[in-house]
């Protein structure tokens, strides 16, 4: 057994060989290397295949009791100053690594229909093997260096995927803000971890926590500023999964191909910072502060993501939204202390998730071949409808997957969504009214999105409608702080004319057999945390967390309370959205206008990309414009001055260089006879 | 005599050979002025040999070792000078300076 | 003492590496003179070879327990192994890059393989040297050697004039030294012996004559280490020499100058520790300042990285002024990648001066389209030379800064820090320079870039020695630690680190002269 333990390194290896061999390829046979096509695909997920089974290797040597094992090695060490890399193999790391490499395999061999006519097909399996490789890193990090190391490349790996398309302005716009605000948590996250290493002297997890709590009650270091850096570490989970405020650029990444929507925005990636608050929790648990904006960040973001989900009409957009509020979920139960509920919540939602990204590429993929390759047509829900009838499995799936989310029981999404739920009310009543709320706003919003794209009538050959989003994402977009403007749009539209067929049918093999792979675990797998069998819990709970042997004394009457309230609410949602959507018995339009400062707000994303673009890009703008006399005569330049003055100090001083070699011997007599005098003076 | 006298006289040398050396323009005179300076410092560790170290005199062993290096290093000087010469048909040390800033 | 008692105790055995290399020269030297010009394909590989094997003797040596020969003039403590290995690395790399240079120029190889294997010798001896007597003839043998290599291309008055410089103020400020020795042994009542003279030393008080002698030794010292205010030779004679000339000078010559430094000035001054602190510390300072912004404003890439090695010598004298175990170790750590980064540099230099004839920056433009080896060479030897992670060069400074922190040296720290951030931005000027360019702003030069080969004699050697430099740079930055830990390990089994750093102990550097002087009898 200790085989595997010692070469377990080699999991994020074996797709980084993936990456690297076709990255060679295709640097120096380009030609050759694009026409193997799916040889690249073979290679690189036979690789990936021998690291989902070694992590699943792992993971069942570690549910049957196996110690933790790590591996360190001194990278860097100078006096006391000791920099460690390694690998360190737990239960939350064989968690991790089983739910990254599941999935990630799903979404490859779901990328081969997906992106069979792309051209840079063998490019798009390089950077997810790459990006595969970082997560693998990232998960199997022992301390807080590596970790962050390993974040920037999965970061990286983002932005190159959500620029993929990067001839399309919309995804350049994306991949830049994904970039600006991705810096904004990583500069926090470095900041706190090197203030963390200043007052501890170590980024080892746990030693971090518990030196921490030692100076913190001796007094030595002031609580204030281990608050400060902990919510500076934080800023890194708060960027990189998208909580508010700093969740803007994740609808945006939906410009990416949906594999990348699907592995990177939905199951794994965004799921880093979660993981990262997981890791962290030694250090975050002494601080009920930080733990405190920790669960108010993700209840917000909850509420907020889910508020805005209801009125997309996009439906990636919608499905990003809802990622953002699910992460929500997480992270206000990593906040209020429920560390194994976020991080089964983590596991269930990347199955769901995961499966409902790709049936929604799926779903885009079908609509293209009516409507033509423009994104604002193929993935908008108004043009769709009836598509059960041409794409049956994608539909079954998809339901299942809304199932889920929506908390039906059994499926997986109620077990784990229940757990935070019901622990949430235990520790702050209001913040489980906001999850409550939620919970029923998503059931809406996605049987909203169910029944827009599966039921009522096929509205893809709509001329009229597809007028009005055209005329609307104008509009819409010249809004946004990317800019779009109709006429950079309008170059997508010459490639509108063939169109293949009047209706979709359903993709290819490759695409649906993830989704059906998905959708086993999306209905079972849930059942590992039943609350009165936690198999879950008894596997991943809190370092030092002690689980108490008490499951006979299971409380039936708590849990059917607060299953049966979350389940009440999830199917008025739903019955909500039926009325609405599939009976059209309750005009949405009515209520909408009903309610239009509302309906608007929810619309426009409550109007936080415009703030943004209004406060921070105009705003500076406008300060800029107006201290621009100011700022090119101060703050210019004293930027310039300090540049310019250390150019012209060289110039000045490379004159001392006359080229006399007898001025040279001057100065050296004269540096001596200088020295000299000091010493004799002092 | 006293040891003083003798470190006064090859301080005073020293100081000659430095002021020879950045002041002339002839580059031979440069270098004699290098010799000077040696020489000052052979002064220096004869009189420490003679009066504090009669027995071993490592001092005198030092001078020796000196004055040949001293004699290479004016070889040598005098063989890039005689290069130099050849080029650009000077010795004036203010003609040397196409190497600055 | 009979004969054969005292040929035992002479432990002769300890400059195999000198030896090896003495043999080699002549060897070179005799190959060359009956085989006339075609020994220009011998003569480089035999120097290589005999480089190598000095090498392995000295490998061999690292375990060896007994380090003091003849007497004590000279001591194969394992420091001096550590420097001698980076003089004879310096030299073979030089050899390597050094062949095609020397040949195209039409003056004679077997000589200059000569010439730098004579500077070897003194470098070697130089690291080890533990009497006065040694420590001069070590030094003039590495310094006059030097001067001839510098005028090597006779008929070039711009390596004339180089030479002649460097032989004025090489000449001067041995002088200087000699003047600071010759002080050191009246002051001593006698001794040329190193620990000999410090024993006397402590026992006499402490007078003028004693700083007097310091600062005259000092400069002997800061003027092979290029430190300001002692450094203006250096950029004229770099522009001036050959390139592979230049490229040992800036290693070789200046890890002799560090030996040099560390051994003189820890054995013979402890009284005066503070003092030479003080001095080193201004040095340091002035040399990171001066060389590192005068570096902004040059044209020539010779001329760029004369300042940068000025600038590089302030950063390793932070190891040295931190004067414990970490600072001895990051010093030599140091001094080891800057062997890799610095030659890697040149050797991209030269191959580019090879190809085109110049050595200006701008001429560098949009080189990427054309040669790519030469600009990924030297991309990554200057960024590793600015410190980027991860190559070796960052980890260098951090070990350097982090000693200097931990020795309570803020201020040199803050200043390298702020300079290290200044040589950033030349050094990636040269890279964008490179890299960015668009193909209608590349250089005239790079415009008629020759077609890329390595047929020609010596160039092969050349780009073995380039690929070499630059994967030593890399590998070195990810896989610091061994490195690191050879030279921690070669700082505690040194007899006379071990005892200042006993004698220091932990106290932290900053105290004052008379809190330590009296304490000290040794």
């Amino acid at each position: 057994m200790e085989a595997i333990y010692e070469y377990a390194w080699l999991i994020p290896v074996f797709p980084l060989l993936g990456a690297a061999l076709v990255g060679i390829g295709l640097i120096s046979f380009n030609q050759a290397t694009n026409r193997l096509r799916q040889a690249n695909a073979v290679l690189i997920l036979t690789l990936m295949g021998a690291a989902a089974v070694f992590s699943f290797a792992l993971l069942s040597s570690q549910i049957q009791g196996h110690e933790p094992f790590v591996r360190t090695f001194e990278w860097a060490a100078a006096g006391d100053f000791r920099l460690t890399m390694g690998y360190t193999v737990d239960h939350l790391t064989t968690l991790m690594l089983a739910v990254v490499t599941t999935v990630a395999i799903l979404v490859m061999i779901y990328t081969d229909g997906y992106m069979a006519h792309e051209k840079s097909y063998a490019r798009f399996y390089a950077y997810l093997s790459l990006f595969s490789a970082s997560m693998l890193g990232l998960v199997i990090s022992p301390n807080l260096v590596q970790v962050y190391i390993f974040w920037e490349l999965v970061g990286m790996c983002s932005y190159l995927l959500i620029g993929f398309w990067y001839d399309r302005k919309g995804a350049a716009d994306a991949c830049q803000k994904a970039f600006v605000t991705n810096r904004v948590g990583d500069f926090g996250l470095l900041l706190g971890m090197l203030g963390l290493y200043w007052a501890t002297g170590s980024f080892e997890f746990d030693i971090m926590g518990e030196r921490l709590e030692t100076l913190v009650s001796s007094g030595s270091l002031s609580a204030g500023l281990a608050v400060l850096f902990a919510i500076l570490v934080f800023l890194g989970p708060v960027a990189k999964s998208a909580q508010f405020p700093l969740h803007v650029w994740l609808p945006d990444a939906m410009e990416g191909p949906t594999p990348i929507s699907a592995l990177i925005h939905a199951a794994t990636m965004v799921a880093a910072g979660v993981f990262l608050v997981a890791r962290m929790f030694p250090v975050f648990e002494q601080l009920p502060t930080v733990m405190n904006v920790i669960a108010w960040t993700g209840g917000v973001t909850a509420f907020l993501g889910a508020t805005i989900a209801i009125t997309q009409n996009d439906i990636k957009k919608g499905l990003a939204y809802s990622t953002m509020s699910q992460l929500g979920y997480m992270v206000m139960a990593m906040g209020v202390g429920a560390y194994t509920a976020g991080l089964f919540h983590l596991m269930t939602h990347a199955y769901f998730k995961a499966m409902l990204f790709l049936g929604s590429g799926s779903v885009i993929h079908g609509m293209e071949e009516v409507v033509g390759h423009d994104p604002t047509l193929a993935q908008d829900m108004r043009l769709m409808g009836n598509l059960r009838k041409y794409m049956p499995i994608t539909a079954i799936t998809f339901l299942i997957g809304t199932l889920a989310i929506c908390g039906i029981p059994p499926f997986a999404g109620f077990w784990s969504k229940d757990e935070i739920l019901s622990l949430t009310f235990q520790a702050n009543p209001i913040l489980w009214l906001i999850g409550y709320i939620t919970a029923g706003m998503t059931a809406f919003y996605m049987f909203r999105m169910y029944f827009m794209t599966f039921e009522g009538e096929f509205r893809g050959k709509d001329a009229e409608i597809k007028g009005v989003l055209k005329a609307e994402a104008a509009g819409v977009y010249a809004f946004g702080p990317g800019a779009m403007h109709a006429q950079e749009l309008g170059t997508h539209q010459d490639h509108d004319d063939h169109h293949h067929a009047d209706t979709p049918h359903e993709s290819p093999l490759t695409m649906t057999f993830p989704l059906m792979a998905l959708a086993v675990p999306s209905m079972l797998i849930g059942l590992l945390g039943m609350p009165w069998a936690n198999r879950f819990e008894a596997f991943i709970h809190a370092p030092g967390e002690i689980i108490e042997e008490a499951h006979g004394a299971f409380d039936w009457g708590e849990f059917l309370i607060a299953g049966g309230s979350s389940v009440g609410i999830g199917l008025l949602g739903i019955t909500l959205a039926s009325l609405m959507y599939a009976r059209k018995s309750i005009n949405p339009a009515a209520i909408a206008k009903k309610i239009e400062p509302l309906y608007w707000l929810s619309r426009n994303k409550w109007y936080l990309d415009d703030i943004n673009y209004k406060v921070f890009v105009q705003g500076s703008r406008r300060i800029a414009r107006q201290v621009l006399e100011v700022d090119s005569k101060v703050v210019d330049g004293i930027v310039n001055l300090t540049g310019f003055v250390t150019l012209v100090t060289g110039e000045g001083l490379k004159y001392f260089e006359n080229g006399r070699a007898q001025f040279y011997a001057l100065i050296v007599f004269g540096a001596v006879l200088g020295l000299v005098v000091v010493f004799g003076v002092t | 005599m006293q040891l003083q006298y003798f470190l006064l006289l090859a301080a005073a040398l020293f100081c000659i050979g430095v002021y020879g050396l950045v002041t002339s323009r002839n580059a031979v005179r440069v270098l004699m002025s290098i010799e000077l300076m040696l020489n000052a410092v052979n002064l220096n560790l004869m009189a420490f040999s003679n009066y504090l170290d009669p027995a071993m005199i490592k001092g005198q062993i030092f001078a020796v070792f000196v004055i040949t290096v001293a004699a290479a290093e004016a070889a040598v000087g005098l063989a890039i000078l005689l290069a130099i010469y050849r080029n650009r048909d000077t010795v004036d040390m203010e003609q040397f300076n196409l190497l600055k800033w | 003492m009979d004969v054969a008692n005292l040929a035992s105790q002479l432990n002769a055995g300890l400059i195999l590496p000198e030896g090896i290399v003495i043999i080699t020269l002549l060897l070179v030297l005799v190959v060359d003179l009956i085989q006339g010009r075609k020994a220009n394909r011998v003569t480089p590989y035999i120097g290589i070879g005999g480089l190598l094997a000095s090498l392995g003797a000295i490998a061999f040596q690292w375990d060896n327990p007994v380090s003091n020969a003849f007497l004590g003039s000279f001591s194969s403590d394992p420091l001096s192994l550590v420097f001698r290995a980076i003089i004879v690395l310096s030299a073979m790399v030089t050899i390597m890059i050094s062949i095609r240079y020397v040949e195209q120029s039409g003056t004679s190889l077997g000589e200059f393989i000569t010439i730098l294997l004579t500077a070897s010798v003194g470098g070697m001896v130089l690291s080890g040297a533990n009497e006065l007597v040694t420590i001069f003839v070590a030094l003039e043998t590495l310094s006059i050697s030097s001067y001839l290599l510098t005028g090597y291309m006779k008929r070039d008055p711009r390596s004339n004039e180089a030479a002649l410089k460097y032989l004025l103020i090489g000449a001067s400020s041995s002088a200087l030294f000699l003047y600071g020795v010759s002080l050191l042994y009246g002051l001593s009542g006698g001794q040329t012996e190193l620990v000999a003279i410090a024993t006397n030393l402590a026992a006499s008080d402490q007078s003028l004559g004693l700083v007097i002698a310091l600062v005259f030794v000092i400069a002997g010292v800061a003027f092979k280490i290029s430190a300001v205010p002692f450094h203006q030779w250096t950029p004229d004679v770099y522009e001036g020499s050959p390139t592979p000339v230049v490229a040992f000078l800036s290693v070789g010559s200046k890890a002799a100058g560090f030996a040099l430094a560390t051994r003189m000035l820890i054995t013979v001054f402890p009284l005066l520790t503070d003092e030479w602190h003080f001095v080193f510390t201004a040095l340091a300072i002035l040399s990171m300042v001066l060389g590192n912004i005068v570096a902004l404003a040059q044209t020539s890439m010779k001329r760029l990285l004369a300042y940068s090695s000025i600038g590089q010598a302030g950063f390793v004298m932070i190891g040295l002024i931190a004067a414990t175990e970490v600072g001895y170790a990051s010093m030599l750590f140091y001094l080891f990648i800057y062997l890799f980064m610095n030659l890697g540099g040149f050797a991209c230099i030269i191959l580019f001066s090879l190809r085109t004839g110049t050595d200006q920056i701008s001429e560098y433009a949009g080189l990427y389209q054309k040669d790519p080896l030469i600009t990924l060479g030297l991309s990554l030897c200057l960024l590793s030379l600015g410190g980027i992670p991860p190559l070796a060069g960052f980890f260098g400074k951090l070990y350097l800064f982090w000693a200097g922190w931990q020795a309570g040296l803020y201020t040199l720290v803050l200043v390298g820090l702020f300079t290290s951030v200044i040589s950033i931005y030349y050094y990636i000027r040269v890279v964008k320079m490179m890299v960015v360019k668009e193909p209608q702003e590349m250089s005239e030069v790079v415009k008629n870039y020759p077609k890329v080969t390595w047929d020609l004699p010596g160039l092969k050697s050349l780009q073995v020695a380039l690929v070499l430099t630059v994967v030593a740079t890399t590998l070195i930055g990810i896989l610091s630690n061994p490195v690191f830990t050879l030279a921690t390990d070669s700082v505690n089994n040194t007899p006379f680190l071990k005892l200042d750093l006993a004698r220091t102990g932990t106290q932290p550097v900053a105290v004052l002269p008379e809190a330590i002087a009296p304490a000290n009898p040794l």
